[in-house]
C-alpha cells in the first residue's frame, strides 16, 4: 500500500522532471542550429534527429530516477525524524526550568495514574487466581443446598465452617483460625501445596483421626519450616467441639501466597458435618439469574419456608469493600493528571508566546506551518515520553515499595498476593494514554494561537505584544479550569481530613494508654461448669497480682476493638417483638473493669463481690441505652433482659437483670455505627471467653511475666492473641488517616500547580505589557490602578474557577460519601474555608507579579526599549 | 545503447570529466563532449540523459535547479565527492588501459 504510494509519487515527479530537462535540451539545440542558419522548422527537425528516440530516452531516465527518488524518500523520513528530535531536544535543553517543571509535574501525574491503574487492575479487573474464576459464585441464603447433594449445574462445590483450634502440643498453646472445608475446596481453587499433599474426598469422608493441611505461616512459626513436619501429629481443642482434644496428622503445607477467601485460616481440615454450599462453580453458559431460579425451585421443594437463595460472583463480593475507595482514588488521580496536563499546556503556551519571534524567523526563512507543527509535536512527544518514563519508574517504586502498606490500608488482601500489585498491561496502557493526551495538548494548545498574521506581526513589531485575544481567552480558560480542578480535590481532601480528625478526636470513652489485652478461651471440658471457670479466673488473678506486682487487671468477655457483635435487648415495657427494641454491645465485666479502663460510673454503682454465681442478676448500662430505654426516668432499678448469653455455649435460660449503674458510652470501633453498651456481672455470667485487661504493663517483658503466671495456673491455655489497645486504635484509624493524607497531598500538589499556572500567566502578561504599563504610568496612572488591572483579571479567572470547583467538589463528595465520618458531604464550613484558602493563594499569585509591574520606573522601561 | 564508436563506460567518464570544472546543465555537458571530442564520437545526444540519471543514482553526481546565463530554469549537475574520487580512479584506469591497448596495437610507437 505505502510502497505503491511512494512509487506513484516517485514516478509522477520523475516524469515531470525528465520532461522538462529534455525539452530544455531540444530548445537549446534548436537555437544552436538556427544560429547556424537553419530555418526554425529545419532546426527543430535537426535537433530531434540528433537527439534520438525521445520517448525511449525519457522512459529510461524516468526508470532511473524513480528508483533514486524512492530510495531517498525512505531515507529522508528517518533523517527528518532524527533531525527534528535533535532540534526539539536542543530547544528543550535551552529552557531547563520549563522542561524540568513539565517533566516533574507530568511525571508525578503519570506515576499516580499508573500506580492506581495497577491497584485497580489487581483488585477489580484481573481475574482471581483460581481456574475459571468468573464462574465461581458465593451461594447465600437458607435455600443453599447441602454440599453432599449439589445440583447438576454446580461443577464444583465448596462448603466450609469457620472455627478455631487451640493447639496444645509442641510449644506454648496457641489458638488459630481453622476452616473445616470439603476436599472440593482444593480442586475448585486449583491449590498446589508447597509440601506434601492435600486430602481427597474419600479421606475427608473417612472417620477417625483427621488429616490437616496447615498454612505456610503456621508451618514457619510453629514448626520452623522443617520439612519433616509431614506425618507429624498435633492435638487441639476445636471451639465447636470443645469436649475432647482431637488429633490431627499434618499431610501438607499450603503455598505462602495462596489467597484464602478467609485469609486468616491457618489450618484446613476435612468438613464432615452437614453444611450448605458456600461457593460453587456454575456450569458454563448458565446465567446467574437462571441458576438462582433453579436453586430456589429446588429449595422450595425441600422446604417452602427456607427457599431464599442468592448467588454473588466471588470477585464482586471480595472487591465490594475496596471498590468505592479505589473508585474515589481513581477519580482523584484522574483530576491530578488532568491538572498536570493543563499546567504543562499553560506553561508551554506561555513559552510559545515568548517564541513568536523564533517561529516568525523560521517561517520567514522558509519553514512552512507544517514544519512548525512538526517541531511542536516533536517537543511535545519528547516531553511526554520523558514524563512517561519518569512516571512509570515512580509508579513501579510505589507499588513495589508500598504494596504491603497499601493492602493493609485498604484492609483487603490483593487477590494473588502482593506480587500481583505490579505494573502490567493496563497500568502501562494508562501511562501511555496519559502521556499521549499530554503530548497532544502540548502540540495543539500553542497551535491555537499560532496563525500566520501573528507571525508576520511579531516579526515586524519585534518585542511588542502580539498577544491575541484568542490566545488570552485560551489561557484564561485553562487557568480557570486548573483552579476548578484543584478546588475539587481540595474540597474532597478537606472533607476527608475533617472526617479523619473526627475519627481521631472522638472520645473513646476510656483511657487507651498503656493498656494491653490477652485473649483467653476456655473450651475444654474441664471448664464446662460456670463455677470452674470463675474459680480459674480467680486463681489467675491471684497469681498475676502476686507474681507481677504493680499491674492492675480486670476481665471482660469482649473488649473494645476486638469485635463488634450486637444482641437485641428487651424490657418489660418493650418486649423483643417490638421493632424499636435496641441492639446492644453486651459484655461480662469484672468488678475492677471500669476502674482499670478509666470509665467513670456516672450513676448508681459498679459490680462488687456480692454479685457472685446464683445471686440476683444485675447489669450496668451506658447513658445512651438508658436514654433510649427509659427516657426521663431513673435507669437504676429498671429491669432488662437479653435473649440468651451472647456466648453461644451458654445454655442457661435468659433472666431479668436489674440495672445498678450507668456509665458513659465506649467506642468499640472507630468508623462504624457503634451500638450502646450493656454490661453484666462477670461472676454471675462466667463466660467461656475472656480478655484479660492489663493496665500499666510497660513493654513485652512484663506481658511475658503475666503469660507465665497464667501458664503456672494452667499450662494448656492458648494465649497467642496479646494486643495493645493503643495499637488497635491506631490501626483502626489508619485507613481514614491514609485516605485523608493521600487526597490532601494530591490536593496540595494540585493547588501548587494551579497557583504556578496563574503566576506564570500573570508574570508573562506583565512582561509583555511592560511598555504599555510604563506609558500608562507616565500618563498618570497610579500604582494601585496598575495592580488593580491585573487583580481584576486574576480575580475573574479565580472566581470562575472557584464556582466550577464548588460543583466539582460536590460531585466528588458524593463519591466519597461512604468514607466520611462525622462530617456531612455538603459541609458548608469545609467548602467555604478551602475556597477562601484557594482564592487567597490565587490572589497572592496574581499580586506578586502585578506589584512588580507597578513598581518599575516608567522612564527606565521606555528608554530601554 | 551507445553509438557503435563509443566504448562501454566512456560516456560516463566523459560526463564526469565535463563536470570536473564546475556544475553544468545537460545540454552544456553534451556540447562540451561534442566540442572536446571534435565531434568524432558519433553519439545520439539523448543517450546522455539516462547516463546522467544513472550516475546520479550511483551518487557520483548531484543535481539542483538553477538559472542559466540566458536566464532560463534548468537542471544543473555537479560532481559529488564520491564522483570526484571515482573520476580520478577511472582516469587512472583509462590511462593504463589505453597504454596497454596502444602498446599492443601499435608496438614500437610508445
Amino acid at each position: 500500500m505505502s510502497g505503491w504510494f511512494w512509487r506513484r509519487l516517485g514516478r509522477s515527479d520523475a516524469r515531470r522532471d525528465v520532461e522538462q530537462e529534455l525539452r530544455f535540451h531540444l530548445e537549446m539545440r534548436t537555437r544552436e542550429y538556427e544560429a547556424q542558419g537553419l530555418s526554425a522548422g529545419e532546426a527543430r527537425a535537426a535537433a530531434e534527429a540528433s537527439f534520438g528516440d525521445r520517448a525511449d530516452i525519457a522512459a529510461l531516465c524516468e526508470a532511473e530516477r524513480a528508483v533514486r527518488v524512492r530510495a531517498r524518500r525512505r531515507g529522508e523520513v528517518w533523517t527528518d525524524v532524527v533531525s527534528e528530535a535533535r532540534l526539539a531536544l536542543r530547544s528543550l535543553w535551552r529552557s531547563p526550568a520549563f522542561t524540568a517543571a513539565v517533566v516533574l509535574t507530568l511525571g508525578a501525574g503519570i506515576a499516580l495514574t499508573t500506580a492506581v491503574a495497577g491497584l485497580v487492575n489487581a483488585y477489580l479487573v484481573r481475574a482471581l487466581p483460581y481456574p475459571d474464576s468468573d464462574r465461581l459464585v458465593f451461594v447465600q441464603g437458607p435455600g443453599s443446598p447441602d454440599w453432599r447433594d449439589p445440583p447438576a449445574f454446580f461443577e464444583d462445590v465448596i462448603a466450609w465452617d469457620l472455627d478455631a483450634l487451640s493447639i496444645v502440643t509442641g510449644g506454648s498453646p496457641e489458638r488459630v483460625w481453622t476452616s473445616w472445608v470439603t476436599a472440593g475446596f482444593f480442586e475448585a481453587l486449583g491449590v498446589k501445596p508447597v509440601l506434601g499433599r492435600l486430602y481427597t474426598a474419600d479421606e475427608a469422608a473417612a472417620g477417625g483421626e483427621s488429616v490437616a493441611v496447615i498454612s505456610h505461616s503456621l508451618w514457619q512459626r510453629r514448626w520452623g519450616g522443617d520439612r519433616r513436619v509431614l506425618g507429624q501429629t498435633f492435638s487441639a481443642y476445636a471451639d465447636d467441639r470443645p469436649d475432647d482434644a482431637e488429633v490431627f496428622t499434618i499431610i501438607g503445607v499450603m503455598p505462602p501466597d495462596f489467597w484464602y477467601i478467609n485469609r486468616f485460616t491457618e489450618v484446613l481440615a476435612p468438613l464432615r458435618a452437614e453444611r450448605s454450599v458456600s461457593i460453587a462453580r456454575l456450569a458454563p453458559g448458565l446465567t446467574l439469574a437462571d441458576a438462582e431460579q433453579r436453586l430456589a425451585a429446588a429449595a422450595r421443594a425441600r422446604n417452602p419456608e427456607r427457599s431464599e437463595v442468592r448467588l454473588v460472583p466471588v470477585q464482586e463480593a471480595l472487591s465490594r469493600q475496596v471498590r468505592p475507595v479505589l473508585l474515589a482514588l481513581s477519580g482523584a488521580v484522574l483530576l491530578v493528571l488532568l491538572l498536570a496536563c493543563g499546567n504543562a499546556a499553560v506553561l508551554q503556551m506561555v513559552r510559545a508566546a515568548g517564541r513568536d519571534r523564533e517561529f516568525a524567523v523560521r517561517a520567514a526563512i522558509g519553514a512552512g506551518r507544517r514544519r512548525l507543527v512538526r517541531q511542536l509535536l516533536a517537543e511535545g512527544l519528547l516531553l511526554a515520553a520523558g514524563s512517561a518514563l519518569l512516571g512509570v519508574l515512580l509508579a513501579w517504586v510505589v507499588l513495589a515499595g508500598f504494596g504491603e502498606v497499601l493492602t493493609r490500608v485498604l484492609s483487603a488482601p490483593v487477590p494473588g498476593g502482593t506480587a500481583a500489585l505490579r505494573i502490567d498491561g493496563l497500568a502501562l496502557g494508562a501511562a501511555a494514554g496519559a502521556s499521549a493526551i499530554a503530548a497532544l495538548l502540548f502540540t495543539l494548545i500553542p497551535l491555537v494561537s499560532l496563525s500566520r498574521p501573528d507571525l508576520a506581526a511579531s516579526l515586524v513589531d519585534g518585542s511588542r505584544s502580539t498577544d491575541s485575544r484568542k490566545r488570552q481567552r485560551v489561557r484564561s480558560t485553562l487557568v480557570a479550569a486548573e483552579v476548578a480542578l484543584s478546588l475539587t480535590l481540595l474540597i474532597g481532601a478537606g472533607l476527608l481530613v475533617r472526617s479523619a480528625a473526627h475519627v481521631q478526636r472522638q472520645s473513646l470513652g476510656f483511657n487507651e494508654r498503656s493498656l494491653a489485652a490477652i485473649d483467653i478461651s476456655l473450651r475444654q471440658r474441664a471448664f464446662g461448669e460456670p463455677a470452674a471457670r470463675v474459680a480459674l479466673f480467680d486463681r489467675m488473678r491471684e497469681h498475676i497480682e502476686q507474681d507481677v506486682p504493680g499491674v492492675r487487671i480486670a476481665f471482660v468477655s469482649w473488649a473494645p476493638f476486638s469485635r463488634l457483635g450486637t444482641v437485641p435487648v428487651e424490657t418489660p415495657e418493650q418486649p423483643m417483638a417490638d421493632s424499636a427494641a435496641a441492639n446492644v454491645f453486651a459484655a461480662a465485666a469484672s468488678a475492677e473493669y471500669f476502674d482499670v479502663m478509666g470509665i467513670p460510673v456516672v450513676r448508681g454503682r459498679t459490680f462488687d463481690a456480692t454479685h457472685g454465681l446464683g445471686s440476683p442478676a444485675v447489669a450496668i448500662v451506658s447513658e445512651r441505652l438508658a436514654d433510649r430505654l427509659w427516657p426521663g426516668r431513673d435507669p437504676v432499678g429498671q429491669r432488662i433482659r437479653i435473649p440468651a448469653s451472647p456466648d453461644m455455649h451458654d445454655t442457661r435460660p435468659p433472666e431479668w437483670r436489674t440495672v445498678i449503674g450507668v456509665v458513659p458510652e465506649v467506642r468499640k470501633t472507630l468508623t462504624e455505627e457503634n451500638p450502646p453498651d450493656l454490661y453484666y456481672a462477670w461472676a454471675q455470667d462466667a463466660p467461656y471467653h475472656a480478655e484479660l485487661m492489663l493496665r500499666d504493663v510497660s513493654g513485652r517483658g512484663r506481658l511475658r511475666e503475666v503469660q507465665d503466671a497464667i501458664w503456672r495456673v494452667n499450662p494448656e491455655l492458648p494465649l497467642n492473641t496479646v494486643r495493645w489497645i493503643e495499637d488497635d486504635v491506631a490501626t483502626a484509624s489508619l485507613p481514614s488517616r491514609f485516605l485523608a493524607g493521600l487526597l490532601s497531598s494530591f490536593a496540595i500538589f494540585a493547588v501548587a500547580l494551579a497557583v504556578l499556572a496563574l503566576y506564570g500567566v500573570i508574570a508573562y502578561a506583565v512582561m509583555q505589557r511592560r511598555r504599555d504599563i510604563a506609558i500608562r504610568m507616565a500618563l498618570g496612572a497610579t500604582r494601585g490602578q496598575v495592580i488593580a488591572l491585573f487583580l481584576r483579571w486574576g480575580g475573574g479567572v479565580t472566581a470562575a474557577g472557584v464556582l466550577a470547583g464548588m460543583a466539582g467538589g460536590f460531585a466528588l463528595s458524593q463519591v466519597l460519601r461512604s468514607q466520611l465520618h462525622g462530617v456531612s458531604a455538603t459541609d458548608g464550613a469545609t467548602y467555604a474555608s478551602v475556597a477562601l484558602l484557594l482564592a487567597a493563594a490565587a490572589l497572592l499569585a496574581t499580586w506578586v507579579p502585578a506589584r512588580r509591574a507597578a513598581h518599575q520606573h516608567p522612564m527606565n522601561v521606555l528608554q530601554s526599549s | 545503447m551507445a553509438g557503435s564508436d563509443l566504448f562501454v563506460g566512456t560516456l560516463d567518464l566523459l560526463i564526469l570529466k565535463a563536470l570536473s570544472a564546475g556544475p553544468l546543465h545537460g545540454y552544456a555537458i553534451g556540447r562540451w563532449i561534442r566540442e572536446s571530442t571534435r565531434d568524432v564520437l558519433n553519439v545520439q545526444e539523448g543517450v546522455l540523459y539516462p547516463a546522467l540519471h544513472r550516475l546520479e543514482r550511483r551518487e557520483l553526481i548531484d543535481e539542483e535547479w538553477g538559472v542559466t546565463e540566458t536566464n532560463r530554469e534548468a537542471k544543473f549537475y555537479r560532481l559529488t565527492a564520491a564522483g570526484r574520487k571515482h573520476l580520478r580512479a577511472e582516469l587512472e584506469r583509462w590511462r593504463e588501459h589505453t597504454r596497454a591497448v596502444s602498446a599492443a596495437l601499435m608496438p614500437g610507437r610508445s
